[in-house]
């Protein structure tokens, strides 16, 4: 989700601002007095985020069902019949490209939008508050919104046979086309908060360095490309990161577009899973959660490493 | 010099007429053939097409979707979630971000890095069933209500403690001098500077759980506590047997499932757009 | 089995019914009924009816028809038991039910009343737990009298007679969409291939749940049932745009000729609203056939609406009033739930509704002439038959391959059953 404040923050260096306060509370902060504060949100969090994560790892390794109250382990079985079936593999790789889509398109408009609404003023603020509006809209009703946007005699169609005369194309019901009408649709729904972020962080830009660097004779471009996209590396960071693991546990938009179809072309892992649900096989569906956390884990951990590093050499 | 500012201003001109085109394609679009289209009958609405009702329906539709399609029970259920998680949320985080900006104990440290990490990983679905099931309050609004305060109470911990670090603590340590206890610091000192944080908070938290899908549908299997996007997704694909696209119906529907945030927006947009992008945050 | 004897069992059926009536009438009890959210008001109210006349009460709760499956086996997992439930009458079901939960209902009257279900459904072991009272859904063809006419193509029935009014269709009237399909509801599809299978004698399914063979084998009838409707693919029997296409668009697009035919369930409802309500243009518009692989044959799936099954609670006075219940519903009560729905009897010895019209009572002369349930209905649940097709229709997949997945997920299926024979 959110977090706007980073990009400003990670700008000052990380340990400066953590130790600052603490230095000087030193007389206000009776060490074990904070736990009663901080204690309910730790049981909320531990037993309604934690306890569920932890127990995936056992849960994802059994033959939990609707057939039994019975719990057994089952190693691999689950991993197995899902790759027999051609599931595991297919709905990995469907949910990266996904994402990769949803993402990149997110982040080209959001940031083409900054560039565009950087500044603050009357105008700006009516293109702003205008590009927030899908952000506000179910991803359900998103979904059915494009989903007639792009059906064979939707609009989108209807613009380009101006075009390209007696043009139609089902962009949901053709094998080729689905995963990108999904992702899309994904994308124009969150793009506005993505739009939000990047205006925080070119506006965390100081003002003097653009001004030097005009003086000095730069062209637009230039201090475009030397000066405020890499500024923008926290920005990118936080962006990318969310967009992209937000979207390896998306589910809501093909679920109210293509339920997975045509065939299985748009069938994410979340899908995947409440299909296997469906059926009452609930470890083979717990299987699949686990897959979804380890791949958001194996992609977080080094993008955000690779990215913060960026970060460091560029400033 | 005047050429200069004529050249400027042909740019932006032609910068906001560009502007003007991509905000049309972009929300115009969508929007226009939504609510047109919810004014149409049947057959015109199955057409998808932009231009005005030939047929207008506005009150048959739209009555038929607050009568068929669930909707008050759904809007009454959204709100049932929605505030009460908001509420427990943003005060429940604010104690503990507080605590975490403050406290050097490394244990805490640990819980708020646990906590911090909820931002990116998704929450599990099926073990958070089996769970509830254990608890015995699978398929109820109070086993929702707490997954979703558990899921979200990580964000807004992030997003507070690192404001909260950013404060002055000359008016708590002095509060602390005169002898206030720390409920009363809390209340009276640390709530009120964080008003633009927590209307951030509030927000986000808003348009998400609002807004929430997945979890609902699987933790809230029953009619009686669907939220409105269930109410929507439900009355598309009614027993997903003998009916599908009633494109007039589905759009009408979306656009009373969506109207509770737009008149929200509608009154707090400019607070709500300037605190995102720019103010308020600050760290 | 001659009328009179029926009436005599029904009479006789009814004098012990009357008895068991007076008997709870002694304490009152309040039996929990789940059913399904979906069901008719008229099978609904039969158990107000049957409240009010013994005295007893009816706590109703509904369960939900989205997830209906889920929802109900998850609560009896947790070893909650209503007095009544409503659920799928198959024998897959009791077995997932586990028999050691219910009441034995082998010995009730309407079992004999109706030969044409059981024991092939509610039925384990020889041992009968389920209750049917709804007609079921009879899968069918309906067809353009007009445009088959006009094509001089007699309604198929068989599917070699299906794919020659196709091609004939296609010379003769290349404007019309021979076969509507609908690939956007995604449903619809997986009816021809079962409508292909209806006039199987064997019990292909238990072959497959006994090991004996493959779904995917050479000689497998669900690889020709898959063949037979690819085949109808790629000679363009279908609609261009299939991958989109919706159901109820088929219903006005062949009610205005421009598809010549469509597999559906029983809509008749759906064909009378199309015609604003004209049930006399709409029997004479619209007809159906019922063509299997080699000759005319239905498959039906029972639902949930009306199928009763009466768990063990452990408290024998609300046991014994659930079985009277049952009684009830089957006997003394029936008639009056067929004429509140509009629906046929599933026993003898009970009058069909009034004034039924022709597209219904097509239904019901095909139901008592040649028809069984789908071949798979006793599949174990968690086959997801509807995306395998989906698979088929979007060319991800060849009729081997279909049948390789169905393979699979029947086997998935066994195992998590624990039936004999799988570990």
């Amino acid at each position: 989700m959110s977090v706007i404040q980073r990009p400003q923050k990670t700008g000052q260096g990380d340990t400066g601002k953590v130790k600052n306060p603490s230095q000087r509370s030193r007389r206000f902060q009776p060490g074990g007095m904070w736990w009663p504060f901080a204690l309910p949100a730790i049981v909320f969090v531990g037993l309604f985020f934690v306890l569920p994560f932890l127990l995936n790892f056992r849960l994802a390794f059994t033959n939990w069902s609707t057939y039994s109250s019975k719990i057994d382990w089952n190693g691999l079985y689950n991993f197995e019949i899902l790759q027999r079936q051609g599931i595991l593999l297919e709905a990995i790789s469907i949910t990266v490209a996904y994402a990769i889509v949803a993402m990149m398109v997110q982040n080209v408009v959001s940031l083409l939008l900054a560039l565009a609404l950087e500044q603050t003023n009357f105008i700006n603020s009516v293109f702003r508050s205008i590009f927030f509006i899908p952000v506000l809209i179910s991803s359900v009703a998103a979904g059915f919104i494009w989903y007639a946007m792009l059906s064979p005699n939707g609009p989108i169609n209807q613009i380009i046979a101006i075009f390209v005369p007696g043009f139609s194309h089902a962009w949901f019901g053709d094998a080729r086309t689905a995963l990108l009408a999904v992702a899309f649709t994904d994308a124009w729904k969150w793009s506005g908060i993505a739009t939000l972020v990047y205006i925080a962080g070119l506006n965390a830009i100081p003002k003097e360095l653009l001004e030097a660097a005009t003086i000095d004779g730069a062209s637009v471009w230039q201090r475009l490309t030397s000066i405020r996209l890499p500024l923008l590396a926290p920005a990118f960071t936080f962006t990318i990161v969310t967009t992209l693991l937000g979207a390896i546990s998306a589910y809501d938009i093909p679920a109210a577009t293509t339920r997975g179809g045509p065939g299985t072309a748009t069938r994410v892992l979340n899908l995947a899973m409440q299909q296997q649900w469906t059926g009452g096989y609930f470890g083979t569906g717990s299987a699949l959660s686990l897959v979804i956390t380890l791949i958001v884990i194996f992609t977080a951990v080094p993008l955000v490493t690779y990215l913060r590093r960026r970060e460091v050499s560029m400033q | 010099m005047t050429d200069k500012i004529f050249h400027s201003s042909i740019i932006s001109i032609t910068k906001y007429l560009a502007l003007t085109l991509v905000a049309i394609l972009w929300v115009g679009l969508p929007l226009w053939m939504l609510v047109v289209n919810s004014f149409k009958p049947l057959t015109e609405a199955g057409l998808l097409s932009t231009s005005l009702p030939q047929q207008w329906r506005i009150v048959e539709n739209y009555t038929t979707v607050i009568e068929e399609g669930n909707y008050l029970t759904g809007l009454t259920n959204s709100l049932l979630v929605t505030l009460p998680t908001i509420i427990v949320v943003i005060l429940l985080g604010a104690a503990a971000a507080w605590a975490y900006a403050r406290s050097r104990s490394n244990i805490l440290k640990v819980t708020y890095f646990i906590a911090a990490l909820s931002i990116l990983l998704p929450p599990a679905l099926l073990p958070t069933i089996f769970l509830l099931q254990n608890l015995g309050i699978d398929g109820t609004r109070i086993g929702y209500l707490l997954v979703t305060i558990g899921t979200r109470l990580g964000g807004m911990i992030f997003l507070t403690t690192g404001f909260i670090r950013s404060l002055p603590i000359d008016f708590e340590e002095a509060a602390a001098i005169d002898g206030a206890s720390k409920i009363r610091i809390f209340w009276n000192i640390i709530l009120p500077l964080l008003t633009p944080i927590l209307f951030v908070n509030a927000i986000l938290l808003l348009i998400s759980v609002w807004n929430e899908f997945f979890f609902a549908s699987f933790l809230m299997p029953s009619n009686e506590l669907q939220t409105l996007p269930l109410a929507l997704y439900r009355f598309s694909a009614t027993g997903a047997q003998y009916s599908s696209k009633n494109w007039h119906l589905i759009f009408a529907h979306v656009v009373l499932t969506s109207l509770p945030l737009l008149i929200v927006y509608i009154f707090a947009q400019n607070r709500i757009i300037s605190s995102l992008s720019t103010g308020g945050v600050k760290g | 089995m001659s009328k009179n004897l029926t009436r005599i069992m029904a009479v006789a059926a009814l004098i012990i019914m009357m008895i068991s009536a007076v008997k709870a009438q002694d304490e009152p009890v309040t039996l929990t009924i789940w059913y399904n959210s979906a069901s008719p008001d008229a099978f609904v109210n039969v158990f107000e009816r049957w409240a009010e006349e013994t005295g007893n009460a009816v706590e109703l709760v509904a369960i939900p028809a989205d997830g209906f499956e889920n929802a109900v086996l998850t609560r009896w997992a947790a070893g909650e038991r209503p007095d009544i439930m409503e659920y799928h009458a198959t024998p897959a079901a009791v077995l997932q039910l586990n028999t050691e939960n219910l009441q034995d209902l082998s010995d009730e009257a309407f079992i004999e009343l109706a030969p044409a279900l059981y024991p092939a459904l509610g039925t384990v072991d020889g041992h009968t737990y389920a209750a049917i009272t709804s007609f079921p859904q009879v899968f069918g063809l309906y067809y353009n009298k007009q445009v088959l006419a006009d094509a001089g193509i007699e309604p198929p029935q068989n599917f070699t007679e299906l794919a020659a009014a196709c091609e004939t269709l296609k010379e003769v009237a290349p404007d019309v969409i021979p076969i509507w399909e609908s690939g956007g509801s995604l449903w619809p599809t997986q009816l021809l291939p079962v409508m292909y299978l209806a006039d199987m004698d064997t019990d292909y399914l238990q072959s497959l749940l006994d090991k004996e063979t493959t779904a995917d084998a050479p000689d497998s009838p669900l690889v020709a049932a898959l063949t037979a409707y690819s085949d109808l693919l790629n000679n363009g029997c279908f609609p261009e745009d299939i991958t989109t296409t919706t159901f109820e668009n088929g219903i006005s697009v062949v009610a205005e000729g421009g598809a010549a035919m469509v597999a559906l369930p029983p809509v008749t409802a759906l064909w009378n609203e199309q015609f604003d309500g004209d049930t006399e243009l709409a029997d004479s518009t619209i007809g159906e056939t019922f063509p299997a692989s080699n000759g005319p044959a239905a498959w039906w799936g029972a639902s949930p609406t009306g199928s009763y099954y009466a768990p063990l609670t452990g408290d024998s006075a609300r046991e014994a009033a659930a079985l009277d219940f049952i009684r009830y519903a089957t006997g003394d009560g029936y008639q009056e739930t067929i004429d509140e729905s509009q629906t046929f009897p599933v026993m003898e010895g009970f009058e069909n509704p009034a004034d039924a019209q022709g597209l219904t009572l097509l239904l019901k002369e095909i139901y008592d002439f040649n028809s069984g349930p789908s071949w798979d209905a006793n599949r174990p649940p968690g086959i997801q038959f509807d995306v395998i097709m989906g698979t088929l229709v979007s060319g991800q997949a060849t009729p081997e391959q279909a049948a390789v997945t169905y393979q699979l997920q029947l086997e998935q299926g066994a195992i998590a059953a624990g039936l004999p024979g799988w570990e």
